[in-house]
């Protein structure tokens, strides 16, 4: 009875479903093809150019007994999650501040500048904040003008205990014009009227940001977090140009490990497991959030 | 008469915080820029110099000039313009057919195809490294314009944010064209295409962006220089020397310009994108 | 439909599994081949000279940095070496991540003759066996044997066996001073005495006579232990991993002998004589302070060709010896008297498991290995970098932007003379060559560097206390499968 309505739905949505035949087709052929073929990787002990042989599962026990990886993994989510979090915030402060311009100039300025950071690769700023938190760089420069001749610069790129905010903060800053763009594309959807009826009933400029604003982007910040949200254990190129040695134990994430494994030592059997568990634990991160956010929810 | 209004409403310590708040995240997010465009118009002893740099020394094109001459830029411009416009439109519109199908309320399987979708988004790249190389050569991809479209052609990004846009129009609007006798396509054309626009530009210009800096599916697509793209022929300026025993390596003037000549066409794109983002539309002007 | 795919997926793993298999079991039969023909010396030569005599048909290269600039000169450069070589000769060079494609063009089973790595990936990949056993084909080849110094086959020989050629002659990391601001502290850098105290006086000197409170006299990229050679040379410590008496894997920075050096970066580093920056700084770093428009260290260790780089950056920009003049030293002399130097890890050009013509590929790598052909790798070709007679050659415009280097700016070919005289500098800093030797060839360079580094700034900054931290060191080299004790 139950399948019999489905099928009848099913039948009543087919033009719809027609729609959807390139994305479907696209994504099985790019997508879940290349991702079948890297899973299989994972359960060989891969010989480029030669046998690989099927070795089970021994590529994950490799990785999960692997202290390296423990510690990536908490690395990933730490700074992973504290870029998230705070590019988050940052992105939202600037889209409220944005709507509050009223110069357009002003405002045309502001939101490009905020975009920059994101148009420039890692390869750029990263060098850019080393040679900001150098011992002879802004930084130091600017506590050395508060604390006179007593100051010894320090080299923060080199301390264990700020390596992890340094990542989170150069990680958001890049970010939060991107996410603030993202969000502004749903404030400026927002009838003009209601502002102007608010204003009539009294409401200053925060409780209408309150009860106006922010609701009508809530739903771009659930969209915003859960995409985002996926992407928490894939920082590399970040890690790539900014780690270095001393604080490597701090900040050295899954896919730099992943990246040393499989393109530095072509050993693909381990790399390609270690990712099926990013994959994996994505998928569970994923997950979660779409839970406790009801995203899947719509017209609510 | 707005202004007068706004500042009544807007004031004290909230203004000040707001002003404060604009101003430093302006400086230290110009920042960046700022030191590229100046080490890009250094003179190139002067950009080799250590530490950041954010007046110049001596103004000189000497870097604009080492690029001009070591690379042929016409070519990779255009094959960049066109992969990634094409690919982009392309992308966008399919991005839409399908956000449009998945705010279908009671559309079965919606929540089965949006993870479908949404799965593609997680995958690492190095898990498929190999395996897309196996696909392009496969497919006869490699050295071709259409590996470089096809590849990256839909991403559940765009349909998420596209599928986003589309659920904040207000659904007594498609039932005011339903009930006017639009079929599902004028419907969409009609009523979502509109409200939506500053969306659509926003996944365009995201997707634009993503697609021009992209060098890694280029790098490994292509060995054919005649198909390389902008940054990708930058990229391969600055490596190029680059020998482990310490030959010359592009001088860091060059390497700002290159960035400068590659980020210059996403600015004007974004400028222009801007029209769309920032005016945005009032929903009175679509419903009469 | 997904189902079918799926399927065809499978299929196509399989296939690709089969395939490589062939190519893997192939490899196989010419290794033991050659393997077993050591016996017999006669049959090998007979067949593999007859092999190179009949070098013909394609031969197709996948490279980093070996070739032309640009599309131009490289169609010029692949006519160069198969008029040369009477071959007809393709090269590919990605745009750039040439590790990630290298890869994936390996992981696919890619169709090359000879394929760029480093001495690190080499080992990786005769490890997987993804590389042709050349030993015999070298051994027979009268240019491969008489051109090249038979320490370079030695030192890339593992397991009796040989799986590739040169690429470039690898030059040694010396000691750069800045002799410009040396002279300004009133020491003759003939003068320094190679030991501890020696360099800490000099280096004492440069700090004294500088007003610039961001000048630190010594520069290292200690993050990635790059380059302390010269100054562990004071305990006889060779960089790297070394092989002990019971066959076992060991690194000599990380011994308690090592001590000494540690301790004395740190009284450098406590004595404001080493820079903080030091922790930090990558080698592009490094060299930006040490160019002429910075001057903000006075010593590092870099590659002998940097000393001519740095010198003629300057001369380009119109400043002359007296402005700016950087020389070379090969650092601290060893308890027996010598000098130790770090030289680069080979580039080489290996032939792949599944390569369809070895003999064209050797035929190729002895071109390189001659006169002709390192005028090619490193000076470019004729008619295009460079004009003229032999003895009187100009470079083109082209040719002097080319900066001598189409790879090679060093070629493997022992008597190689060039063909444009040397940059300022670099022939001095030549001249140490004798006092060089390779990294023993370590797949996983990258661990040792990081650990090594790491701990080794925690000494330096006295974080730990230096038997402490230097035990760390091993321990953790150990557990990450770098060394063995």
């Amino acid at each position: 009875m139950k399948n019999k309505n489905l099928w009848k739905k099913v039948k009543r949505f087919r033009s719809i479903y027609i729609l959807l035949i390139p994305v479907i087709a696209y994504f099985v052929v790019f997508s879940y093809y290349p991702l079948i073929l890297g899973i299989v990787k994972s359960f060989q002990k891969v010989k480029l150019l030669g046998n690989s042989e099927f070795v089970g599962i021994d590529n994950y026990v490799t990785v999960f007994t692997g202290s390296q990886y423990h510690q990536a993994f908490v690395n990933s989510l730490i700074v992973g999650g504290g870029t998230f979090i705070f590019q988050f915030f940052w992105g939202l402060i600037i889209a409220l501040v944005l709507n509050e311009i009223r110069n357009k100039i002003a405002r045309s300025s502001f939101q490009t500048v905020t975009f920059i950071p994101y148009l420039l690769s890692w390869s750029v700023v990263g060098g850019l904040w080393i040679t900001i938190l150098s011992p002879t760089g802004m930084i130091n420069g600017f506590l050395q003008l508060f604390q006179g001749s007593s100051f010894t610069p320090a080299a923060f790129m080199a301390e264990e205990k700020y390596a992890r905010f340094i990542m989170i903060f150069t990680g958001a800053w890049k970010g939060a014009g991107y996410f603030a763009a993202l969000f502004m594309a749903s404030i400026v959807s927002i009838d003009t009227s209601l502002y102007e009826a608010a204003r009539i009933d009294g409401a200053t400029r925060i409780q209408q940001i309150r009860y106006i604003t922010i609701p009508v982007i809530v739903p771009t910040m659930k969209v915003v977090a859960v995409l985002s949200v996926m992407g928490i254990l894939r920082n590399f190129d970040q890690i790539f140009v900014m780690m270095n040695a001393t604080i490597s134990d701090k900040v050295k994430n899954l896919l730099y490990l992943i990246y040393e494994q499989g393109i530095l030592k072509f050993n693909v059997g381990e790399a390609t497991a270690a990712a099926t568990l990013v994959l994996v634990a994505t998928l569970l991160i994923t997950q979660v959030v779409r839970k406790l956010l009801h995203y899947d929810q719509i017209y609510e | 008469m707005k202004r007068s209004k706004l500042s009544n409403n807007l004031r004290g310590g909230w203004a000040v915080l707001f002003v404060v708040l604009a101003v430093i995240t302006a400086v230290i997010m110009f920042l960046p820029m700022w030191n590229v465009i100046v080490v890009g118009t250094s003179s190139t002893l002067d950009s080799g110099s250590s530490g950041l740099k954010l007046w110049w020394h001596e103004f000189s094109l000497e870097g604009f000039e080492y690029v001009f001459e070591v690379t042929k830029l016409a070519r990779p411009f255009l094959n960049s313009l066109f992969v990634t416009t094409v690919g982009t439109v392309i992308q966008v519109f399919l991005a839409a057919l399908a956000g449009y199908v998945l705010i279908q309320k009671e559309l079965p399987f919606r929540n089965a195809i949006s993870s479908f979708i949404m799965l593609t988004m997680m995958i690492p790249g190095d898990l498929t490294l190999i395996s897309v190389y196996q696909l392009n050569k496969q497919l006869n991809l490699l050295n071709s314009y259409t590996g470089l479209i096809l590849n990256g052609l839909i991403s559940g990004f765009s349909i998420m944010m596209m599928r986003n846009y589309f659920q904040t129009v207000p659904y007594t609007l498609e039932e005011a064209a339903r009930i006017d006798g639009s079929g599902e396509m004028g419907i969409f054309v009609k009523i979502y295409m509109p409200i939506s626009l500053p969306g659509l530009a926003t996944v365009f210009f995201m997707e634009y962006v993503a697609r021009w800096n992209s060098i890694m599916l280029p790098a490994t697509l292509v060995t054919d220089e005649s198909l390389y793209t902008l940054p990708v022929m930058l990229k391969a300026m600055i490596m190029s020397t680059e020998s482990t025993s310490g030959a010359q390596v592009a001088p860091n003037n060059a390497i700002m310009a290159a960035i400068i000549i590659t980020t210059i066409p996403l600015l004007l794109i974004y400028i222009f994108a801007q029209k769309f983002l920032l005016n945005g539309i009032s929903m009175g002007a679509v419903k009469e | 439909m997904q189902k079918r795919w799926l399927a065809a997926g499978m299929a196509g793993v399989m296939a690709a599994g089969v395939l490589a298999g062939c190519g893997g079991s192939t490899s196989q039969a010419t290794t033991s081949a050659a393997g077993t023909s050591s016996s017999s010396s006669t049959t090998k030569i007979a067949e593999t000279t007859k092999g190179t005599a009949k070098a013909s048909g394609s031969v197709k290269i996948l490279s980093n940095v070996t070739g032309g600039k640009d599309d131009e000169e490289m169609a010029l450069f692949e006519k160069a070496l198969s008029e040369a070589t009477g071959l007809d000769v393709t090269i590919d060079k990605p745009a750039s991540d040439y590790d990630k494609v290298l890869m994936q063009k390996l992981g696919a089973g890619s169709d090359y003759d000879l394929v760029y790595v480093t001495a690190s990936q080499y080992a990786s990949l005769v490890d997987q066996g993804a590389l042709l056993d050349i030993t015999s084909y070298v051994n027979n080849s009268d240019i491969l044997t008489n051109n090249i110094d038979p320490q370079e086959w030695k030192d890339i020989t593992i397991d009796g066996k040989v799986y590739a050629g040169f690429n470039k002659k690898e030059v040694h990391r010396a000691v750069h001073i800045n002799n410009t601001l040396l002279k300004k502290a009133g020491v003759d850098y003939k003068t320094v005495e190679p030991t501890f105290d020696g360099y800490y006086n000099m280096l004492k000197a440069l700090k004294d006579s500088s007003d610039d409170p961001e000048f630190y006299p010594l520069d290292e990229v200690m993050s990635q232990a790059w380059d302390l050679q010269p100054f562990f040379a004071a305990v006889g410590a060779k960089e790297g991993v070394v092989i002990d008496d019971n066959g076992k894997k060991y690194a000599p920075y990380a011994e308690d002998s090592a001590a000494p050096v540690w301790e004395w970066f740190k009284k450098l580093y406590d004595d404001g004589l080493l820079d903080p920056g030091s922790f930090v700084d990558k080698t592009k770093d490094m060299r930006a302070k040490m160019e002429a428009s910075s001057q903000k260290t006075a010593v590092t260790a870099d590659w002998a060709a940097w000393v001519g780089l740095h010198n003629s950056n300057a001369q380009a920009a119109g400043l002359t010896t007296d402005d700016y003049e950087i020389v070379s030293l090969p650092g601290l002399q060893t308890p027996d008297g010598t000098y130790m130097l770090g030289k680069g890890a080979a580039s080489l050009f290996a032939v792949p498991a599944n390569a369809k013509n070895v003999d064209g590929a050797i035929k190729v790598l002895e071109y390189f290995a001659t006169q002709e052909g390192g005028n090619l790798l490193s000076s470019g070709i004729e008619g295009y970098d460079y004009t003229g007679t032999e003895g009187n050659y100009t470079q083109t415009e082209i040719g002097k932007k080319h900066g001598n280097d189409h790879g090679a700016p060093f070629p493997i070919y022992k008597d190689y003379k060039p063909l444009f005289p040397y940059a300022t500098g670099i022939e001095e800093a030549m001249s140490y060559a004798k006092y060089a030797a390779i990294d023993t060839i370590i797949p996983n360079e990258s661990d040792f560097k990081e650990i090594v580094g790491k701990w080794g700034i925690r000494i330096i900054k006295g974080e730990v206390f230096t038997t402490e931290g230097l035990q760390s060191m091993r321990d953790e080299l150990v557990e990450r499968g770098v060394t063995e004790r």
